[in-house]
C-alpha cells in the first residue's frame, strides 16, 4: 500500500468515524482492494476469499464510528479481515474433523474391510468439501449437524441444495461415478 | 460491487443509529430527577420524548452537531435543577413561589447559554453547528425542570439561553 493512498485513508476513516459521510467512498475504494487480496492470500483461495472479504469489509463500516483516529487505519482494517478469516478457517476445519469424528465411533456391525471404506470415503468427501465455497460448507454443516444458521428456511434450503448439486459434481468430475 | 457498497452502507448507518440511541441514556435519567423534584409528569414525559429525538438525531448525524450533545446536557442541567432549589428557597424565604421560579428559569438559562457560549466559542470548526446543537439540548434539558414555573418560565429560559450564548460566542476569543 502507497504512502498518499494510507495518509488517505487514514484521513477518510478519521471523518467517517466522525460522521462525515461524504468520506465514505474514499474509505471504500482503498479498502476493498486491500481487503480482497489480503483474504485471498490467508485463505488459498479466491472465491472464499472474496467471501469473507466481503464480510470483512461491512463489519469494519459498521465499526467505522468507533475507530480511534489516532491508529492506523489500514492496520485496523486487516485486524478486522484477519479475524474474519480465522472465523471462516474454523468453520472449515469443523468439517475436516468429520473422518476423525467417525473413526472415533466405529459401527460394531461392520467389518473391518467395511470400515476402511468408510474411512477412505468420508477422507475423500471431506478433501472434496474443501474445495466448496465457504457459504457452501457453512450451509451443508447447518443442515447435517443441524445448527442455527441466521437465514431464512426456504434460503437455507436452497443453498443446500446447491451446495449438495456441487459437491456432487466435484465427486463426478474426480471419480466418474456419483 | 454497488451492492456491496450498499451493504457497507447500510452497516455504516445502522451502527451509528444504534449507538446513537444507546447514548441518549443520560435523558431518561434527568427526566427521572425532574419528577423526583416534583414536576409535572405530562409536560416532563413531552419534553424528555422530544430531546431524545432530538439527541438520538444529532448523535447520529455526528461531527460538530454530534459533539454539541454532551455540552448541551451539562448545561442543561443547570436550568432543569435551579426551579426546584428556587422553590425550596422560596418556601425558606416567604416569597412569591411563582415568581421565585420564573426567575430562577431566567438565571438557568443565562448559566446554560453562558457555559454552551463559551464552548461553541473555542471551536475552530463546526462552530455554529456546535452552538445550535448544543443550545437546543440545553434549552430542551431545561424545559424539563422550567415547565414547574408555566410558560413564562420556559419562554424566560429559552430567552436566557439565546441572550447569554450569542454574544459570548460572537465575543469570546478562540482558545487553541
Amino acid at each position: 500500500m502507497e504512502a498518499d493512498d494510507r495518509r488517505t485513508l487514514n484521513d477518510a476513516m478519521a471523518r467517517l468515524a466522525d460522521g462525515d459521510r461524504s468520506a465514505f467512498t474514499p474509505v471504500f475504494e482503498i479498502l476493498w482492494p486491500l481487503l480482497s487480496s489480503f483474504a485471498r492470500r490467508v485463505l488459498g483461495d479466491a472465491a472464499a476469499g472474496e467471501d469473507v472479504a466481503q464480510h470483512a469489509l461491512v463489519v469494519v463500516f459498521a465499526q467505522a464510528s468507533r475507530f480511534d483516529p489516532s491508529r492506523d487505519a489500514a492496520a485496523w482494517a486487516v485486524a478486522i479481515a484477519a479475524n474474519e478469516c480465522r472465523n471462516a478457517r474454523r468453520r472449515g476445519a469443523r468439517w475436516f474433523a468429520l473422518p476423525a469424528d467417525a473413526d472415533a465411533r466405529p459401527d460394531p456391525r461392520c467389518g473391518p474391510e467395511a470400515e476402511a471404506i468408510e474411512r477412505d470415503l468420508l477422507r475423500e468427501a471431506s478433501s472434496l468439501l474443501g474445495q466448496l465455497k465457504t457459504e457452501d460448507i457453512i450451509a451443508l454443516q447447518a443442515a447435517w449437524h443441524e445448527e442455527h444458521v441466521d437465514v431464512p428456511k426456504a434460503t437455507l434450503r436452497k443453498r443446500v441444495q446447491r451446495a449438495s448439486e456441487r459437491l456432487r459434481t466435484l465427486w463426478r468430475s474426480r471419480h466418474g461415478t456419483t | 460491487m454497488e451492492r456491496l457498497e450498499n451493504r457497507a452502507r447500510a452497516a455504516y448507518e445502522h451502527a451509528r443509529l444504534r449507538e446513537a440511541v444507546v447514548s441518549a441514556w443520560p435523558v431518561p435519567l434527568l427526566a427521572v430527577l425532574a419528577l423526583t423534584l416534583g414536576g409535572e409528569r405530562g409536560d416532563i414525559a413531552l419534553a424528555a420524548a422530544i430531546l431524545i429525538l432530538a439527541v438520538v438525531a444529532l448523535r447520529w448525524r455526528g461531527g460538530a452537531l454530534g459533539r454539541g450533545v454532551t455540552a448541551g446536557l451539562f448545561a442543561g442541567a443547570v436550568p432543569l435543577v435551579m426551579p426546584y432549589l428556587a422553590v425550596g428557597a422560596a418556601g425558606a424565604c416567604s416569597a412569591s413561589c411563582s415568581l421565585w421560579c420564573a426567575w430562577s428559569c431566567v438565571v438557568g438559562g443565562l448559566a446554560a447559554g453562558g457555559v454552551v457560549g463559551w464552548l461553541a466559542a473555542g471551536r475552530v470548526a463546526g462552530r455554529g453547528a456546535f452552538l445550535m446543537a448544543s443550545a437546543a439540548v440545553a434549552a430542551l434539558t431545561g424545559v424539563m425542570g422550567c415547565c414547574l414555573a408555566g410558560g413564562t418560565g420556559v419562554t424566560g429560559m429559552l430567552l436566557g439561553v439565546l441572550i447569554a450564548a450569542v454574544p459570548i460566542v460572537l465575543l469570546a476569543p478562540q482558545r487553541p
